[in-house]
């Protein structure tokens, strides 16, 4: 008996072995890049349960918009059904924004830093495609300068202050390279 | 004296009158209401009220009720007066003053009231359950029924089948595994672990494969994996077939499993599971054979006498007491060795035609403990070896020996490991060897080795050796009368202890009595050997007495292995003379002979698999093999195929009844009608052969009394008893003019069971019955066993009598002698021997 019973946990330890290999899939969002926000992230699984995702963005006047910004945006997910890139997650994200934006007469030119919560579903589309929908809320420090555009402004910044506001929401593509 | 009447009177009515009228009959009313959820009540219609006259009977019949709904109508029974209640929702009866009613409800447990007197009596039902309407109800068995285990001989297989998973346990990203273990019935020791048999999610598989590294055969379980793939909530299957091979003649072994599903996180469900009680078919069990013996060509390992000088080498793994050179005297493989040796010697040492030339004695230990200590240590056990020879051949001279001596390296030890396929623990040692060129240092490090206990054990004992040579001459040839002459004349030489070769080759062209041939064969075993064949002993003597092992009814399925080349299977020429590369003979292998003979031996191991195996590769494709190989296929489950099948069915009519009762496919219901049928002619079959009752109860079972519909407990008696009124119909014994089927198709195991009770064992595990017949069975037996036995000694000796008044009678009557007798032809112990040499007969 103790031998089966041996034996049934080692069968058991099998099943649930630790993964040989370490996934690494690259990703971009297709919400951002219908922005014309072109977008590469890349995530990597350091556990059982858990991955780091990190992705940069960029863009110059999408869509004849006066905006450009630059940024990155590290997020560390924890996937709870036990096999990361694949069902639900949730992910601790940051977010770092170098900015310059004009609405309207106003023009916003600075930096913006976020941290946030993640929460998200990932769809096994076969062996190597993934599809993520993923939302995210957080808390952002901005400081940039804000004048009139017709304005002749200095560089001292003069606006800066936290908001809290859903900075992330996307539906990603991502491809397991190995 | 009127007073005296009066008194008589009343005491007589009362002793004559029925005692219910002690107990005054009255009308009474009883109603029965329904109260609803909200408080109001309505009449129920057409409730029957159960009355009884007395209310402890009442009680008594409720209690039992409540226990057991089941039992409702067949209590009720019991009740004196029944009546519906009307529209209204009452009725009346006549019921006495201390009786009771019960009212049984369509929901809720029934009501006990007792009437107390009361004229009028409200039974309220309260409502809190609904009756269903028209309900259709799915049952749906999880798994399909597993059919029984075969077995053949000393192999157990069950499946192929599929094990169904129900809809309410499969997910797409789960794994679901069974582990079965076999647990042996006797002695309830664990007896094996089988493979698990695995089935996956699709999410599952393909999450799985991405932690392997996208290459599935990183996954340790995946050999084990079901094709396809389980689906959320759809039913699913795994293919199951295990085979137990080799298992215990005479045990039985039953197959638990732990099944359980796991998602990513844990396991959501785990049970455990009986694959098999141990109840298995064995269609093989009454079949008659002979395999077939095939004389040997002697001229092929003949040896011939002449003058030559040979050596002869062996290696001798003694064992010495512990830094000693004296051999321990525990083990009692050292005195075996080295009396072998001593008679080996012995033979050419004493012979006036033959004499030793050389004796080279080599001594080895193993590198621990140090290089000096060893080198002096070996050395004197090679002389003690050389001290042991002279002492029983003082006549050697001192020069006739060369003893040398030297100690193994770890390098040694390190080519042992790789031997034994540790190759991790070899390239350790070689790199510590390496690394240090100090022996010293060498072995401090591999001392230090988390595993040195098991070289110490296992390793460095067989670096311990002893090399005996000795080169010897024969210098005149017996003649075959010389050689018999001193085999009845000389007790040793009879005794096989001083033959050389070709001597034991000229004694078994003469030699016919099997003790005595088994002797010779044996010493010509141990001692004669084929150098040029990898020192394997001598064929022919391995073959005449394996022959000798047969003819004891006793076997050893080792004995021809070293004759037998797997590496020809499959080749035009698996019969031949091998040479060596350098063009050299190496000698006959797979020699027919010796190759049906191994086959007998497997056949009596009870290996059929091994047997059949055998005579696909190993003998040739000739026509007079064909008929013994169908068998073989037959016995190792085979029996399906139609050209196995027509071959055993048509070597003799027992074999054609076991065959066909064995078929297991679909349709094979006809065969088993037909196997019953030819079991009811008595010319062919003795009706009081065990194994022919056996037989017929099995196939009556399978065709007549197999009915899964019943819901009784045990079948009747009246299964296991002679149908005295049963007519059989012209065409079918089994079926009557009107067609129906006879119902005592238990009785034929009743009468196997008192003629011969080793058939009780049989039933107890075969696979062929079911639990229900198992304990049916028992339970007649048991009741009946005394008085069946009574019953037939009773029978048997009216018979003898009645046999006896005649012949009394025909002794008298007959005259000049004449008169035929019946000839006893169909006796199955002696049945025809055919061309072949194939026999259907044990």
């Amino acid at each position: 008996m103790k031998r089966q019973s041996l034996l049934l946990v080692l069968l058991m330890l099998l099943c649930g072995m630790r993964m040989q290999a370490q996934l690494l899939s690259v990703k971009t969002d297709a919400l951002w890049d219908v922005a014309m926000t072109p977008n590469l992230g890349l995530e990597i699984v350091t556990g059982e349960k858990t991955s780091v995702n990190a992705s940069v963005f960029g863009n110059s006047h999408p869509w004849g918009l006066k905006v450009k910004m630059l940024g990155v945006m590290p997020e560390f997910r924890y996937w709870f059904n036990g096999r990361p890139m694949t069902r639900t997650f949730v992910g601790v994200s940051a977010v770092g924004l170098s900015y310059d934006v004009t609405w309207g007469h106003e023009n916003y030119d600075g930096d913006a830093y976020g941290l946030g919560l993640t929460f998200g579903y990932a769809f096994s589309l076969g062996l190597r495609w993934v599809l993520e929908c993923h939302a995210g809320l957080g808390a952002v420090y901005y400081n940039h300068r804000q004048y009139y555009t017709y304005d002749r402004f200095t560089d001292r910044r003069n606006a800066t202050g936290y908001a809290l506001l859903p900075y992330k929401l996307g539906v990603t593509f991502a491809y397991i390279i190995k | 004296m009127k007073t005296i009447r009066l008194l008589l009177l009343i005491l007589g009515l009362s002793l004559f009158m029925p005692t219910e009228l002690h107990a005054q009959f009255k009308k009474i009313t009883v109603t029965v209401m329904m109260q609803n959820a909200d408080g109001s009540k309505r009449p129920l219609d057409g409730i029957p009220v159960n009355g009884f006259y007395n209310a402890g009977k009442a009680a008594n019949v409720h209690g039992q009720i409540k226990k057991d709904m089941a039992l409702i109508e067949k209590l009720m029974r019991g009740a004196e007066v029944v009546v519906k209640t009307n529209s209204e929702g009452f009725c009346e009866m006549e019921l006495t003053a201390n009786g009771a009613i019960i009212v049984v409800p369509r929901t809720g447990d029934p009501i006990l009231e007792p009437v107390r007197n009361r004229l009028d009596i409200t039974i309220t039902i309260k409502d809190d359950g609904f009756t269903l309407g028209t309900t259709t109800v799915i049952g749906k068995a999880k798994n399909r029924s597993v059919p029984p285990p075969v077995r053949t001989g000393n192999q157990k297989t069950l499946g192929p089948l599929q094990y169904y998973l129900s809809e309410n346990e499969t997910r797409n990203d789960a794994r679901f595994v069974m582990a079965p273990v076999i647990i042996e019935l006797e002695t309830g020791d664990t007896f094996a672990i089988a493979r698990p048999f695995i089935k996956d999610g699709i999410e599952y598989q393909e999450t799985q494969k991405r932690r392997m590294g996208f290459n599935e055969n990183n996954d340790p379980l995946i050999a084990y994996r079901d094709e396809g793939f389980m689906r959320e909530r759809e039913e699913s299957s795994v293919s199951i077939f295990l085979r137990l091979y080799p298992i215990k003649m005479k045990r039985h072994y039953k197959i638990v499993a732990k099944r359980w599903f796991e998602d990513y996180n844990r396991v959501y469900q785990m049970d455990s599971i009986c694959l098999d009680e141990g109840y298995d078919r064995e269609p093989m069990r009454f079949l008659e054979y002979n395999t077939m013996t095939l004389p040997i060509e002697m001229e092929r390992y003949e040896r011939i006498g002449k003058s030559e000088r040979l050596d002869d080498k062996r290696q001798l793994n003694l064992n010495f007491k512990v830094g000693e050179a004296v051999l321990d005297p525990t083990d009692s493989l050292n005195m075996v060795q080295m009396n072998q040796l001593i008679n080996d010697v012995k033979r050419y040492a004493f012979s006036t035609d033959a004499g030793i030339t050389g004796i080279e004695i080599h001594g080895q230990s193993s590198p621990d403990g140090g290089i000096a200590t060893n080198e002096r240590l070996c050395l004197q056990r090679a002389q003690f070896l050389r001290t042991e020879i002279g002492r029983n051949f003082p006549q050697f001279a001192p020069g006739l020996y060369t003893v040398s001596a030297d100690v193994a390296s770890w390098s040694d030890v390190a080519d042992l490991l790789e031997k034994d396929s540790l190759t991790a623990q070899a390239e350790e040692v070689r790199d510590i060897i390496a690394a240090n060129t100090n022996t010293t240092v060498q072995e401090t490090k591999i001392r230090a080795l988390p595993y040195y206990e098991m070289i110490k054990e296992k390793i460095l004992p067989r670096l311990r050796v002893v090399d005996f040579k000795f080169s010897y001459y024969t210098n005149r040839v017996k003649t075959p009368d010389e050689i018999y002459e001193q085999y009845l004349r000389d007790p040793d030489y009879h005794a096989g202890k001083k033959q050389m070769p070709y001597e034991f080759y000229e004694l078994f062209k003469v030699v016919k009595d099997p003790k005595e041939l088994e002797v010779l064969a044996r010493e010509a075993y141990k001692s004669v050997r084929d150098a040029s064949a990898n020192n394997r002993p001598w064929a022919l003597a391995a073959y005449l007495l394996a022959q000798c092992y047969l003819a004891r009814d006793t076997f050893d399925t080792k004995l021809l292995e070293p004759y037998l080349d797997w590496s020809l299977a499959g080749t035009k020429l698996i019969e031949r003379e091998k040479t060596h590369f350098d063009g050299s003979t190496f000698g006959w292998v797979n020699d027919a002979a010796i190759v049906t003979t191994h086959i007998t031996m497997l056949c009596k191991a009870g290996d059929f698999y091994m047997a059949d195996s055998v005579a696909y590769n190993l003998l040739a494709n000739q026509p007079r093999f064909d008929k013994m190989k169908r068998f073989l296929d037959c016995l190792n489950g085979g029996w399906n195929d139609p050209v196995v099948r027509d071959t055993v069915a048509n070597s003799s009519p027992w074999n054609r009844v076991v065959v066909y009762a064995a078929q297991d496919h679909e349709g094979a219901s006809f065969f088993h009608e037909q196997a019953l049928y030819l079991l009811s002619d008595t010319s062919q079959f003795d009706p009081e052969d065990p194994k022919v009752l056996y037989t017929q109860a099995t196939l009556r079972f399978q065709l007549l009394g197999n009915n899964k519909n019943t819901t009784l407990e045990l079948y009747p008696a009246m299964h296991f008893m002679y149908d005295d009124f049963f007519i059989p119909s012209e065409n079918d014994p089994n079926v009557d003019d009107q067609g129906y089927q006879r119902g005592d198709w238990g009785y034929p195991m009743v009468k196997c069971c008192l003629n011969d009770p080793k058939y009780l064992e049989y039933l107890r595990y075969d696979g062929n019955f079911t639990e229900k017949y198992r304990k049916s069975f028992q339970a007649y037996w048991e009741k009946n066993e005394q008085s069946l036995r009574e019953e037939m000694a009773a029978k048997r000796a009216a018979e003898k009598a009645a046999a006896e008044a005649a012949a009394a009678q025909a002794d008298g009557m007959a005259t000049d002698g004449g008169g035929e007798t019946d000839t006893d032809t169909d006796n199955l112990s002696d049945p025809p021997a055919d061309e072949d040499g194939l026999q259907a007969g044990r």
